[in-house]
């Protein structure tokens, strides 16, 4: 959109900073039917739909077109006896993987979709497309194995993406601040040098995982992060982590590519869980990952969890609005909660593990 | 040689054939029994009601599986475990000592691929010996355990 004549001050100098980002939507593709009350649900990526039709973002947006993975892509971060029974299992038209992960029949085109929208929105930020890019996907990835479905997710697709990325020689950062704690990802990487993971996640919690003394394999020790918080925490805690923990951590690391495994369950009003977000909290994060983007068009926002459509649509706009860098009002950030003391447990986990 | 049952219970039909059955070996081997029901994602959601906060949902939940759901175990003082998780993976992670037996019933999910049932995936990852035990008489589908 072309910015009209009448602008405030503030408003042009918005627009003149206002860096585009990519997004992908699989909105048209989305067959997984997980049934009418599970909070996995078809109604997501529409919400998700509605935060980028608002203004505030709108005019930063650039449309890119999903892809389908193909098995070689999925291969990157699971057996592929895996794979094979998975789509069997999909196919024959069973429903249940697990008391939480239900399928349907079109589950197995649905998440190839998923898995190939973070492909393809690396291939169109390499075009220089976009400074960043957002992709809105179902179903979700993080608690997926190599070897195991669970907790909603059939296929790790932030681990497709940073395979791939791997695959060419690069090193990647995950930051993961669905509220649950990506065992997934974590497990997928836990020996691999060339990835960084690192998760803000509430704690006790499902799926059991991601203690602050997990920090990675004798070879990549110091490449898992884990940051786990109690019921109740505030956003500022999580801020506090990023800029004393996981700022450093990825900084250090200095990937090539930062892949935010973007949930929203961490906000106060999610049904599945009990962090105290808000939606300025996100927009907070987002700014500070935009800091440490290694360069412009290395950053790919993969959507997990968030089963709030109110809290998922605010909280997608405003992380939009702070890696464009436009003004945005949105709710006030979080703070006085609990999780002072959990930060600082991370923080000495984090330094015996660098001391050894 | 077997010190420990480790068993599954999530309140469906399977579930407690495999306690019943875990009562009789408890007591024939002298093993310990830990009953454990892994705490999905979906735990605190239930259909019908509004969301609960996760510690009271815990509560509710941790008097199911001392109550009705190890009603088999009456007598060999179990511990009880909630282990947050899925079936498999709550587990593989709690049964790892040399002694432990894994416990699960089977909820007729045995088809064409090994994904589908918690017993098999269990079985087919599991470091230690894993008993699946058949309940012949379920009348209806496996049901969600809530
Ligand atoms: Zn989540």
């Amino acid at each position: 959109m072309v910015p009209s004549g009448d602008l405030s001050r503030s408003d042009r100098i918005d627009l003149a900073m206002a860096a585009p980002v990519l997004f992908t939507s699989m909105l048209d593709v989305d067959h997984h039917d997980t049934g009418a009350w599970h909070p996995e649900r078809s109604s997501r990526l529409p919400a998700v739909q509605v935060a980028i039709a608002d203004p505030a973002v709108h005019e930063v947006i650039e449309m890119a077109e999903p892809r389908q993975a193909t098995i070689d892509d999925l291969a990157l971060a699971h057996d592929a006896s895996y794979l094979a029974g998975l789509e069997q299992f999909i196919t024959s038209g069973r429903g249940e993987l697990d008391p939480d992960t239900q399928t349907s029949i079109g589950s197995w085109e649905t998440a190839r979709w998923a898995a190939g929208s973070g492909l393809a929105a690396i291939d169109a930020l390499d075009r220089g497309e976009a400074d960043a890019a957002f992709v809105a996907i179902r179903p979700p990835g993080h608690h997926a194995t190599a070897t195991q479905a669970m907790g909603f997710c059939l296929i790790n697709n932030v681990a497709v993406a940073a395979r791939a990325l791997t695959a060419r020689g690069q090193r990647v950062a995950i930051l993961d601040w669905d509220v649950h704690h990506g065992n997934g990802t974590q497990d997928i990487f836990w020996d691999d040098d060339r990835v960084l993971y690192a998760s803000i996640h509430e704690s006790p919690a499902y799926p059991g995982t991601g203690r602050a003394s997990e920090v990675g394999a004798s070879g990549a020790a110091g490449l898992t992060v884990n940051v786990p918080l109690p019921a109740g925490a505030t956003g500022d805690h999580s801020l506090a982590a990023f800029d004393t923990i996981i700022g450093p951590a990825i900084e250090a690391f200095a990937p090539d590519w930062i892949l935010v495994s973007a949930g929203y369950d961490a906000h106060r009003a999610d049904p599945l869980a009990g962090l105290a977000w808000t939606a300025g909290d996100y927009g907070l994060l987002a700014t500070r990952v935009r800091s440490l983007a290694p360069a412009s068009g290395r950053t790919v926002f993969l959507l997990e969890g968030g089963y709030d459509l109110e809290a998922l649509t605010s909280s997608v706009t405003a992380t939009i609005a702070a890696v464009a860098g436009v003004d945005h009002e949105t709710e006030a950030p979080s703070s006085g909660g609990p999780g002072r003391d959990d930060v600082i447990i991370a923080a000495r986990f984090r330094a015996r593990a660098l001391e050894s | 040689m077997i010190s420990r049952l480790v068993i599954g219970l999530d309140g469906s039909h399977g579930s407690r054939t495999a306690a019943t059955f875990a009562a009789e070996l408890a007591t024939r081997c002298g093993a310990s029994v830990l009953a454990l029901h892994a705490v999905g994602l979906l735990d605190r959601v239930p259909s019908e009601r509004e969301p609960v906060p996760s510690h009271q949902h815990r509560v509710e939940i941790l008097n199911e599986l001392k109550g009705a759901w190890s009603e088999p175990l009456t007598g060999l003082s179990p511990e009880y475990r909630l282990v947050d998780g899925n079936p498999v993976s709550a587990l593989l992670r709690t049964a790892t000592d040399p002694g432990d037996v894994i416990i699960v019933g089977s909820r007729g999910a045995g088809g064409a691929t090994d994904l589908g049932s918690t017993s098999s995936q269990t079985a087919k990852m599991a470091q230690v010996p894993v008993v699946i035990v058949p309940s012949i008489d379920d009348p209806a589908p496996p049901e969600r355990a809530r």
